[in-house]
């Protein structure tokens, strides 16, 4: 009985083993120029924020051999989840009291000019005959063109890249859900280190 | 005993099939306001060609409508899609012999304004669906297309149709419950697009020869025969629509002879889109 017992935990140790297996993941990622530290403002004392995007999803930024007919910019309800996934990023930052999808010339804005590519290198054939049990290497790109304007004063641009690879063990997600995971964490590091050099130069002070 | 475990792996197996079946079925319920009318009888040797243009935009679905903010339009990769997607739907109505995309010829041409929105997903019952029932279990996803058919031709005046679909799609696959729909399932559109070819049809846009009319004599004429040849038309619809929904109508009747040409061209005698 004791050995039933024992061989049921095992195996209920094994399968909760290969479930977190199959839902991890692991990122690096690199942001250039170096990430600053974002300022805390005070709560009183952060603006509100107008932004407007253009989005490219453009794989010659992690394979640059590439043909440019591939690059696909984004519009219709995609571009519009986009910018979604940016006002959150935005928001997320905690430097703005508010952030909006508006025109420039209310008050501070920003236009941001992104490209982002993701690539999967081993997948295919040994992805499929292992069910996707042996990790996968994910290595992905994002540029921010960011061209901040305020009334009264100059506009000034910032470029900010990030490079970053991720090993997926996630077979049994959703694609979609993975590539969610995935890009998330990323896009966040570029928006943190665009909203730091934003700072530097006194954009967030009101 | 072996034939029983037999018999229970074949019934898994057709369950397992006929679930994975099932996830790639989607339905749709379709309301079209105002209702078409019958589509005449047409003579196969009589349908002109068409040509047509196609401007799409999304507008997000806020509360139940179309937000009146926010607007993105669909100009590069999706736009592609929703101009071929509509362009099948107008061949599939068989009421044309040809249907291109190109700027106005010798026949009929459809300037087409469509304005769209989704319900977003709702993420967590799309994950336990796709995890746990296979798909199975559906999602209701509810979608607004607003159309705005300027159609004209050589000696015709322009006419305005505007159509409003609701849509309810029952999406089961994994990919029918995003945003956009994808390109295979344009089942709607053929709906919308055969109440708008009926509409036309009534109006006689589907003879073959362009009807004879009052050739204008000046710009300004032109535009104010369209207004009043294009008012009853469209006043009608308004009247239509006005018995079966609280809609919102004209505040107020143009002044002068420029104002209804310009009212007439750009947005027809009533603004029946609430938001617009």
């Amino acid at each position: 009985m004791g050995w039933a017992m024992r061989a049921r935990a095992t195996k209920l140790l094994l399968t909760a083993v290969l479930v977190s297996l199959n839902s991890g993941c692991l990122t690096f990622v690199t942001v250039e120029p170096a990430l600053d530290a974002v300022p805390a403002p005070r709560a009183a004392s952060r603006p509100a924020l107008d932004f407007g995007l253009h989005a490219t999803l453009d794989p010659r930024l992690v394979a640059p051999e590439l043909d440019g007919k591939l690059a696909r910019e984004l519009d219709g309800e995609d571009l519009a989840e986009a910018t979604a996934t940016f006002q959150g990023l935005l928001s997320a930052t905690g430097a703005f009291a508010s952030v909006e999808r508006a025109p420039a010339g209310r008050r501070l804005h920003c236009e941001l000019q992104v490209r982002s590519a993701g690539m999967l290198h081993a997948g295919g054939v040994l992805f499929a005959l292992t069910c996707g049990l042996v990790p996968d290497l994910q290595t992905g790109g994002d540029e921010l063109v960011a061209q901040v304007t305020a009334p009264g004063r100059a506009p000034k641009s910032y470029r900010v890249t990030t490079h970053n690879s991720t090993w997926l063990w996630l077979p049994l997600l959703p694609v979609g859900l993975v590539q969610g995971l995935v890009q998330r964490f990323p896009l966040q590091q570029t928006v943190d280190a665009l909203v730091a050099q934003m700072a530097r130069d006194g954009w967030l002070d009101e | 005993m072996n034939h029983a475990r037999a018999h229970m792996h074949r019934i898994c197996s057709c369950l397992l099939l006929l679930s994975l079946c099932a996830t790639a079925c989607s339905s749709y319920v379709i309301t079209v306001q105002p209702p078409p009318p019958q589509l005449p009888p047409h003579v196969a040797t009589a349908r002109p060609p068409m040509t047509l243009a196609v401007e799409s935009t999304y507008a997000p679905f806020v509360d139940g409508e179309l937000s009146t903010t926010q607007r993105y339009p669909r100009n590069h990769g999706l736009g592609r899609e929703d101009r071929d997607r509509y362009r099948r739907a107008f061949e599939a109505s068989g009421q044309f012999t040809a249907v291109t995309l190109a700027p106005p010829g010798d026949g009929p041409h459809c300037r087409l304004s469509v304005v769209s929105g989704r319900e977003p997903p709702h993420e967590l019952r799309r994950a336990v669906s796709i995890l746990l029932t296979l798909g199975l279990l559906s999602h209701e996803q509810r979608e607004i297309v607003r159309l705005e058919a300027a159609v004209s031709a050589p000696g015709r005046a322009v006419q305005t149709y505007r159509l409003e679909a609701r849509i309810t799609t029952n999406a089961r696959s994994a990919g029918a419950t995003r945003l956009h729909r994808p390109p295979s399932f344009s089942g709607p559109e053929n709906d919308l697009v055969a109440a708008l070819v009926a509409l036309m049809g009534r109006d006689g846009w589907l003879d073959g020869a362009s009807r004879p009319g009052p050739q204008p004599k000046s710009g300004l004429r032109s535009e104010l025969r369209a207004s009043q040849r294009g008012a009853p038309a469209a006043l009608s619809l308004g009247a239509s629509r006005a018995a079966r929904s609280s809609r919102r109508e004209c505040p107020s009747q143009p002044k002068s002879h420029f104002e209804i040409a310009h009212h007439a061209s750009l947005r027809g005698p009533c603004s029946t889109w609430g938001g617009r």
